[in-house]
């Protein structure tokens, strides 16, 4: 018999009162592991969707804007990048490749890009992984297309099947005289590029040949096959990825792209435009984690309540410990290890059901947000933060510990009930 | 009536008390005790009313209060003299205490309260080897059957059980001196029979002293001495129990 074995009866003997206050701290655990696992995945998410590009190349305006727009396919870019300057860039000797992309076309909900073939090459995400073909191969006509995961999923697409490219975003005047044929869907990435609609930059100024300011152009529209024949060189692109020969010259070409004479350009480091638009995001995070853990702290002062409460039906009890030979400082440890048991237990089933939610929505997360959350162990950190909850389980219940103490100094061994 | 002032040497006394002032915090009461002595092995029933300074008394000689003045040595130790934490401990090593009713920790099963008083008691768990064997051994020999100790909460246990079971767990590891506070008061004719003779029967296997409260006179003939509570202690003001 040991004092944590009463502690542990009597948490037992309270089963329902304990059992709610431990369901408390568990939900609040949950929910603060919770916020810190999807805050850290969110990022890795976010970073995960570019890697190995050196720099990213567009018209001069905000570097996280850049980045939105160039890789995350959110809002979109204010000005474009002219051919002639992009291939001034792209030829100087310290860029070892440039893939240029071209946006503002969309296909129903998703945004149709033009790139060259390289891009499949040369995109990669998760810390290296390629772009893989579920179905097809890259397309080899003016008029294939490559669609992502999540395009030829929500829209039941396969390969040969044709597909309407519409001018602007959200915009009713599809370009119907000019169809489009799936030559490949991709695997899925958990990127936007499972949400994007891939096509050539010259079927892009194909599409465009008889439009002009927006409006159809009168008459009849160009045939297909004399758009083959064309010469569609595209006069302007959105933004272009660049790699470098040595990460030594990349701070060279971002100089070179940012002091570019012809036109304002901007060249970012991903990474860099990342870190500032967590900076942003930053504050929101940190408001999330403040609120989540005031919740535990709110828990934690719960239990304490629930101890205090109990104290005075159970003097009897405090009293027969006392005429055992349990001093003051014996009830105070008790209540305290009452109090951790609770704690730990919560804690830890806290843990338990933050792994099932994560099972639980990991794959509901990755399909409708791109979220990908991977179920790892604690980091260390939040080992710490465990022990925190506690160490703080153990701190709240100094106060009905102290209670007990007077109490039971009080009341001797002698309470009559 | 003996006024407690048998002649003895300090050493041959298990509770040897004189020239006592007390009085609570925040209250009117106070009592004095002028001597106050109780032999080794000696069986002792205290007679008196509740409100007597009875509960006090027993606090004073467990150690729980310490006097204004005075001087009280238990099993050769002198209280006045020690700290908070040793009076707690000489109480744990020395005193088995039986209560008059509710004398158990209702959520854990009688074994396991026979057990709590070791889990104070460094001295008294030295005595014994395997534990739980001796306290079901304790438990069979004062007529308890065993499931009843072992797998119900106490709380099931009948008002005669639950003293049984609260003999047993103030003679496990056999303390020096035994304080039962009126412990047949809430039980019937018979099992106050039963029980004073399970009393006596294990007090004596333990070489204990027995010490106990009582209002009954008709439990006088089986102690070696009585005292009247009011002769012994002289109070004033009104008694907090």
């Amino acid at each position: 018999m040991t004092l944590f074995r009463l502690a542990f009866l009597s948490l037992k003997s309270r089963g329902m009162t304990v059992g709610l206050t431990i369901l408390a701290i568990a939900l609040s655990v949950v929910l603060f592991l919770g916020v810190e696992k999807l805050r850290t995945g969110a990022r890795a998410s976010f970073t995960d969707t570019i890697s190995d590009t050196d720099l990213i190349m567009g018209a001069r305006s905000g570097s996280v804007q850049l980045l939105l727009y160039s890789v995350f396919r959110i809002g979109n870019a204010t000005n474009n990048v002219t051919w002639e300057s992009f291939q001034d860039i792209a030829s100087r000797p310290e860029v070892s490749w440039a893939v240029p992309i071209s946006l503002g076309d969309s296909h129903r909900q998703f945004r149709v890009m033009g790139t060259t073939p390289e891009y499949f090459e040369r995109y990669s995400y998760r810390g290296g992984r390629r772009l893989d073909f579920q179905q097809g191969r890259v397309m080899s006509d003016l008029f294939d297309a490559v669609v992502g995961a999540d395009v030829a999923e929500q829209l039941g697409y396969k390969v040969g099947d044709p597909i309407i490219v519409a001018h602007g975003l959200a915009s009713f005047t599809e370009h119907e005289d000019t169809p489009f044929r799936i030559s490949g869907v991709l695997e899925k990435t958990g990127t936007p590029v499972d949400r994007t609609v891939v096509v050539s930059l010259e079927a892009i100024e194909a599409i465009h040949v008889d439009w002009q300011s927006g409006a159809q152009r009168p008459g009849a529209p160009t045939s297909a096959d004399r758009l083959r024949e064309m010469d569609l060189q595209p006069a302007a692109i959105t933004a272009a990825m660049l790699g470098v020969e040595s990460p030594l010259q990349i701070f060279t070409v971002q100089r070179a792209i940012n002091e570019y004479p012809e036109e304002p350009l901007l060249a970012v480091l991903p990474g860099v435009a990342l870190q500032e638009l967590w900076g942003i995001v930053g504050i929101a995070e940190t408001a999330l984690v403040g609120v989540s853990a005031m919740v535990v702290v709110t828990a934690l002062i719960g239990m304490s309540a629930m101890i205090l409460s109990g104290l005075n039906a159970r003097r009897r009890e405090m009293a027969i410990l006392r005429a055992m030979g349990a001093g003051p400082r014996a009830v105070v440890a008790l209540l305290m290890i009452e109090a951790i048991l609770m704690g730990a237990i919560g804690s830890a089933t806290g843990v338990v059901l933050l792994y099932l939610g994560l099972i639980a929505v990991q794959p509901w997360l990755d399909y409708t947000y791109g979220l990908y959350l991977p179920i790892t162990a604690l980091t260390a950190q939040e080992g710490l933060l465990l022990i925190a909850v506690v160490a703080a389980s153990a701190l709240v219940s100094l106060l009905p510990a102290i209670r007990a103490y007077r109490m039971s100094l009080a009341d001797g061994m002698m309470v009559k009930m | 009536m003996d006024h407690g002032a048998a002649p003895a040497q300090p050493d041959t006394c298990a509770i040897e008390a004189s020239d006592i002032r007390f009085s609570w915090p925040n209250s009117a009461f106070s009592m004095t005790v002028s001597e106050f002595r109780v032999q080794r092995g000696e069986k002792l029933l205290l007679l008196g009313e509740s409100g007597g300074g009875k509960s006090t008394l027993l606090s004073l000689i467990c150690g729980v209060v310490s006097p204004d003045q005075g001087s009280i040595r238990v099993a050769g130790q002198e209280l006045t003299n020690l700290s908070t934490f040793r009076r707690d401990r000489l109480r744990a090593n020395k005193i088995g205490v039986i209560f008059q009713m509710f004398n158990l920790l209702p959520y854990a099963s009688a074994v396991e309260n026979i057990l709590v008083p070791l889990c104070f008691s460094p001295e008294r768990r030295t005595r014994c080897t395997t534990p739980r064997d001796e306290a079901l051994e304790l438990a069979a020999a004062l007529g308890l059957p065993r499931n009843l100790v072992t797998d119900e909460p106490a709380s099931n246990l009948s008002a005669g059980q639950q003293q049984r079971v609260a003999v047993a767990r103030a003679m496990i590891g056999r303390p020096e001196i035994i304080v039962a506070d009126e412990p047949t008061s809430a039980l019937d004719k018979k099992s106050q029979a039963e029980f004073i003779d399970l009393l006596f029967d294990q007090v004596a296997q333990a070489g204990s002293t027995l010490i106990m409260v009582s209002h009954d006179e008709r439990l006088a003939d089986r102690f070696d001495r009585t005292v009247q509570l009011s002769d012994l202690v002289v109070t004033s003001g009104v008694a907090v129990a």
